[in-house]
């Protein structure tokens, strides 16, 4: 088989189980109509529905802003206070059993104490959300900070940088493929904490709309929010590795990467 | 003694901690951010949890969420193990399978807790699979990748040796995997305790979550810091338990290395 064979092959089998699964639901669904069985086209009609006029400004934007609102305070409260303990070691054993206590805390259950301080507010669902992804960010941070090459430091003091300076300058640089990956883990955690706020203590957002259209068994909608949110996930992550690709270009890993690819 | 004096420094240098975290706790009641009745103090949040988990329906309800969350798990574990080692090993099904695959990653499982309300309705039946479907993920991937990270100087030894290619898999192969196997099933276990406190706030299903709604809406303030707090408690126990063990049964995992 030639090279250009080898590689359309799987494509070929890719495209023939997507296929096949649509074309045996379709059938299903024509066959023994369900309430939990609503065939393609409606379902295609409904996540149309979900990316523009009036449900893209109640159910996906509202999703999209707390998302982004709570991720954007998780990744920057977890970069400093991660690179901050990182690097000052004897900080460690003062603080370490406190976020071990709190990072395993099951993050739904901050939920409704978050609903009894803010009430059913945006700012509850983002609190909800940035401590869900707070987590993985700052101990990722941690661990790349403790794990800067110290030659780098001697040589940043010796150049006569201030510690400020050092965190800035070459600890967080130093840290962020650590900090890049601790993102990824945490994008997850924010959509989930993002749906669950939404699921139970919400009047918009893709969570309130797939659970109103799961109450009025509307399921082609449901379906069709599920995609979305589906879409949603899978699109951020790819937007994270195409800025770390950016951000980290100087990073040995993503070289070797790239070498490999062109070799 | 000098590594006994060391654990104590240790412990106390931890324990400072949690205490400047009370003491922040209680700077914000006393400085008034928030309503005091809405945040209870450190020490009776930690009297009412021994109260009600020794004489209330809270260690009742604790009990009822590990009763969904173990057998739900146990199910993600072994059907997860299986897809894994079958995916890596099978490159043919991998290539097959691997758009479904990418498809339903993204999708945060706890979306789809309406559609399996739709489909299984509320009960006990519909909180066990959400458990295992959500948990099985983690499992698969990491086990998948274990077996693939397998060096293959291991398993050419063994084919050097003559050994058939069952026994291959069994004596090689699986023990090398075991350890991110290991590391998946963590993964798993908060992600399967998350689900199960979800399912159960949403649908009145027996549990910590339910109880937590349940006092909350009583206007119980203070019993509802304390489930809070027992379920933190929970979530802890859990991930010690299973690095204890991975620690304990596998001295070639990871988790050994950094001690």
């Amino acid at each position: 088989m030639t090279a250009k064979g080898r590689h359309i092959a799987p494509l070929a089998w890719q495209a023939a189980t997507i296929l096949a699964l649509v074309a045996v639901w379709q059938w299903a669904a024509l066959t023994y109509p369900a309430v939990y069985l609503p065939p393609i086209e409606r379902i295609a009609r409904g996540y149309i529905q979900l990316w523009h006029g009036e449900l893209l400004h109640s159910a996906l934007l509202p999703s999209l802003r707390r998302l982004g609102l709570g991720f954007a305070i998780a990744i920057l409260a977890g970069c400093v206070t991660g690179v901050v303990l990182g690097s000052l070691r004897s900080l460690d054993p003062w603080v370490r059993p406190t976020i071990e206590y709190l990072r395993y805390i099951p993050a739904v259950a901050i939920l409704p104490a978050s609903l009894i301080l803010f009430g059913a507010t945006d700012q509850m669902r983002i609190f909800v959300i940035a401590f869900g992804s707070v987590f993985p960010v700052l101990i990722a941070a941690t661990d790349g900070a403790r794990r800067v090459d110290p030659i780098l430091l001697d040589v940043a003091r010796a150049v006569g940088l201030s510690t400020a300076e050092r965190l800035v300058r070459v600890v967080l640089p130093a840290s962020l493929p650590s900090i890049f990956s601790g993102m990824r883990v945490a994008l997850s955690i924010a959509l989930v904490m993002m749906v669950i706020s939404e699921l139970i203590a919400a009047d918009d957002g893709l969570g309130f709309y797939i659970l109103r259209n799961q109450r009025l068994f509307q399921t082609a909608n449901v379906y069709a929010g599920v995609l979305t949110i589906g879409t949603v996930g899978l699109g951020l992550t790819l937007a994270l590795l195409a800025v770390e690709k950016r951000v980290l270009s100087w990073h040995r890993g993503w070289r070797g990467l790239t070498e490999t690819g062109r070799g | 003694m000098k590594a006994f004096r060391s654990h104590a420094v240790k412990f106390g240098k931890g324990a400072a901690g949690i205490a400047a975290m009370v003491a922040g706790w209680e700077a914000v009641r006393a400085l008034g951010f928030v309503d005091r009745r809405d945040l209870p103090s450190a020490a009776s949040i930690v009297e009412t949890a021994a109260v009600d988990l020794w004489r209330g329906d809270l260690a009742p309800a604790v009990l009822a969420t590990i009763g969904s969350w173990a057998p739900g798990l146990a199910v993600a574990a072994v059907a997860g193990a299986g897809a894994g080692i079958a995916l890596a090993l099978l490159p043919r099904l991998e290539i097959a399978t691997r758009p479904l695959l990418e498809f339903v990653r993204p999708i945060p499982s706890v979306a789809l807790i309406p559609v399996a309300l739709l489909v299984l309705g509320v009960g006990l039946q519909m909180q066990l699979f959400m458990i295992a479907f959500a948990s099985i993920w983690p499992i698969l991937f990491s086990t998948k990748a274990g077996v693939e990270d397998v060096d293959p100087r291991f398993v050419e030894t063994g084919r050097v040796l003559h050994i058939g290619r069952a026994a291959r898999i069994f004596r090689i192969v699986l023990p090398a995997m075991l350890p991110s196997f290991a590391t998946g099933l963590r993964t798993a276990s908060a992600i399967a305790l998350v689900v199960a406190i979800t399912v159960e706030m949403l649908t009145g299903q027996p549990g910590i979550g339910s109880y937590i709604e349940n006092v909350r809406l009583s206007g119980l303030v203070t019993g509802m810091w304390a489930s809070i707090f027992v379920t933190g408690v929970l979530g802890y126990l859990v991930n010690s338990l299973f690095v204890t063990v991975e620690r304990a049964t596998m001295p070639w995992s990871n988790e050994n290395r950094d001690r």
